[in-house]
């Protein structure tokens, strides 16, 4: 593995989260590296989610939720004042558990992405749409449909289809929250391979209760429980030679 | 595709333990060249290659432990994950051999010249030819190839035997030469390990193809 | 049920007792007067009148609904559900749409036509505010409440901002079942203007036969017991 020096494009220092009287996240610290897959590990209800949901400012709409400490997406502070929900959003893709499409035909549907980046109906819209579908390997299952609603998709497709979409809103940065929950097994390793193909292009962060996969998909990998960071660390080490004792009680399937 | 993905990495993998057998192919080669011609300068060299190989021996197991951890390979993964160490293994000893018989070279060679009483030539060729089958065999996955080793090594201990009795009956009539005799011992010694090396190497072949271990196996001539 | 949300209930209630306390000495005291713009007395021997008034409320009910709507989502998006504003508003709605239309109707009848003598176009007005406002906001409200909020959070992850995901989401798969508020509210509306006819006709006979008509006290009690129900229903509901 290659060590040069990158800048980080996600720096989280002293962060704290609560949801009303919850703690839910407590005093983390970390840096995302772009060209990396970042994957978090770690029982259900140990804050994967809320923590991700922190960098897209998702975490806004949910009821007495309360933050403390610092998140630098590329230079800028996301939560402070200045800084707009929704342009943080834009530059940060998501793909989500469930696949959620929008009631749209299956081109509208990835259109939306770029549609918000003001990229009118266009050639260059359809390029995009054709390019995104492509790199999130639907392209092939999809050129003949594109006008159908994607109620005709299977639930891999679906979500292949959400990975397009956030693709074509251009993100710096993207998010995959236990994108492979509701998929099947032969889904799975295709969303695998496409996470693989986007780390060149995007930092990817990836959510996952799943060990095996974070270990076949993430490049470092941290792990989470009861709100703490326990351990953070490349991959290898963490699935070889974990320095805490719940890590290696997690990764070995004692724990959770 | 995920298993897509395993697969360029163990080609990535299986280029790294070639490339680590063509390193000690060419220094088992440039060792008996040295031998042959006298050569210091090139036993010097063989030398000075091992770092490059223990280096190697080092990046591909944890390579392999890094795959295994992550993959968590079942089936011909696995196979081929478990052999790559073990060839790795093996291909770092041969090397340290090389070294060794690079090193008894440059013995001989403060010595004068012994009169050649065995056909050392035609020996070395015998496994020179079971090294490069050993890693012919690991390229196109040969179980027959590899498995035959075997029975070549068998041969390669009778013609040392060969060897250590003509040195014996050479070192009593010529006392004086005692001394760069027991180089040459030690020197034959080490090819023979390096002929034992190859045929382990098969058997390590043979066990990724089919997936049966034939260590410790009777041989059925 | 805490005790924050009961104050709340209070405060909603004593709240709307206050503002029909207000609309009763309006509609008695201060429009009722001869030669209002607003309360121009009806012909009520004249049937013709009653409904030519009644088509008349028709842009006017129009209005009432789309403000109701629009309120509706302004309530739902941009006030923050744990702010005490809105839980009072939400609480006077629930209250208000509680209430049978046919209360409101009697209401309507009772008062205005037997016991004030007098039907002016504000009683109208008022009665089809009350009428509508608190159903159409109710329902859509509930329709806005059932739109999937991971699709909201789809549509926000993407970067889009509140105006853009309600007009592209959360508007359109909240349409059909406003749709439907809107067509509840419109049959209530007719059987309370059915209710007037009739009653009219009826009352016009009876005056012409017995001269005058008093109501007795009785309805009163019944009526208040209706109300005090529906209120009560809406307080163990939450």
């Amino acid at each position: 593995m290659k060590t040069q020096k990158k800048a980080p494009t996600l720096q989280i220092s002293g962060l704290n989260v609560w949801y009303g009287e919850n703690h839910i996240l407590k005093d983390l610290t970390f840096d995302v590296l772009p060209r990396q897959v970042t994957a978090f590990i770690g029982p259900s209800n140990s804050g994967k989610t809320a923590l991700v949901r922190c960098f897209n400012r998702l975490n806004d709409f949910t009821s007495n939720f309360k933050l403390t400490g610092e998140i630098i997406f590329n230079s800028k502070d996301i939560y402070s004042p200045k800084t707009k929900g929704s342009d943080i959003a834009k530059q940060i893709g998501m793909v989500f558990q469930h696949p959620i499409l929008f009631r749209k035909s299956i081109y509208e549907n990835v259109a939306y992405g770029a549609r918000l980046q003001s990229i009118r109906p266009s050639v260059e819209q359809y390029t995009i749409v054709e390019e995104c579908l492509k790199k999130a390997q639907l392209w092939h299952e999809v050129c003949d449909d594109l006008q159908s609603s994607p109620d005709i998709l299977s639930n891999g497709q679906k979500q292949r289809l959400c990975v397009a979409r956030a693709l074509a809103a251009d993100p710096e940065l993207l998010i995959f929250d236990e994108p492979c929950d509701q998929l099947d097994a032969t889904e799975t390793p295709k969303l695998e391979a496409i996470v693989l193909s986007l780390k060149r292009q995007y930092p990817i962060i990836f959510v996952t209760n799943k060990r095996r996969q974070a270990a076949r998909v993430s490049d470092v990998a941290g792990f989470l429980y009861c709100g703490e960071l326990v351990e953070f660390g490349q991959t290898e080490q963490i699935f070889t030679n974990p320095k805490d004792k719940r890590t290696e009680d997690y990764v070995t399937g004692r724990l959770g | 595709m995920m298993q897509h993905y395993l697969e360029t990495e163990l080609k990535a993998l299986q280029h790294q333990l070639l490339k680590m057998g063509g390193i000690a192919e060419t220094m088992f080669r440039d060792a008996v060249q040295s031998v042959l011609n006298r050569d210091e300068e090139l036993a010097r060299r063989v030398i000075a290659v091992d770092d490059t190989v223990d280096k190697l021996e080092n990046d591909i197991e944890a390579r392999c432990i890094q795959l295994i951890a992550r993959h968590q390979p079942v089936a011909f993964e696995l196979r081929y994950l478990v052999m790559a160490q073990k060839v790795n293994r093996n291909i770092e000893r041969l090397a340290d051999k090389c070294v060794s018989i690079a090193r008894r070279s440059i013995e001989l060679i403060s010595y004068p010249p012994m009169p050649s009483i065995v056909d050392l030539p035609s020996a070395t060729q015998l496994i020179q030819e079971m090294v490069n089958d050993a890693f012919d065999a690991l390229v196109n996955r040969n179980a027959e190839l590899a498995k035959k080793l075997r029975e070549r090594d068998i041969k390669v201990n009778e013609t040392y035997q060969q060897m250590v009795d003509e040195l014996y009956l050479l070192l009593s009539d010529q006392p004086q030469l005692i001394q760069p005799g027991f180089s040459l011992l030690i020197l034959f010694r080490h090819l023979e390990r390096i002929g034992d090396l190859a045929a382990n190497i098969g058997e390590e072949v043979y066990y990724l193809v089919k997936g049966e271990v034939i260590r410790h196996t009777i041989i059925e001539q | 049920m805490n005790r924050s949300e009961l104050i709340i209930q209070i405060i909603a209630l004593a709240t709307l007792i206050i503002a029909c306390v207000l609309v009763w000495i309006l509609t008695t005291e201060v429009f009722h007067v001869e030669g209002d713009i607003l309360s121009v007395p009806m012909d009520l021997d004249s049937e013709s009148d009653l409904i030519d008034r009644l088509y008349r409320m028709i842009p006017l009910l129009c209005v009432a609904m789309l403000l109701s709507i629009a309120f509706a989502f302004y309530i739902e998006e941009w006030l923050s559900e744990t702010t005490w504003y809105y839980r009072i508003i939400n609480q006077h709605i629930s209250i208000l749409a509680n209430i049978p239309s046919l209360i409101y109707g009697i209401l309507v009848v009772c008062i205005f036509l037997f016991q004030v003598g007098k039907f002016s176009n504000f009683t109208l007005v008022l009665a089809i505010v009350f009428l509508v406002v608190p159903v159409t906001i109710q329902t859509t409200q509930s329709a806005i409440r059932g739109v999937d909020l991971s699709v909201r959070e789809a549509a926000y992850a993407l970067g889009a901002n509140r105006w853009q995901v309600i007009t592209d989401h959360v508007f359109p798969r909240a349409f059909p079942k406003i749709t439907g508020g809107v067509f509840t509210v419109i049959s209530r509306v007719l059987a309370i203007a059915v209710l007037l006819i009739i009653v009219c006709e009826l009352r016009t006979s009876i005056i012409q036969d017995v001269g005058s008509y008093e109501i007795s006290s009785n309805v009163f009690v019944l009526i208040s017991l209706a109300l005090l129900s529906c209120v009560l229903s809406s307080f163990l509901q939450k």
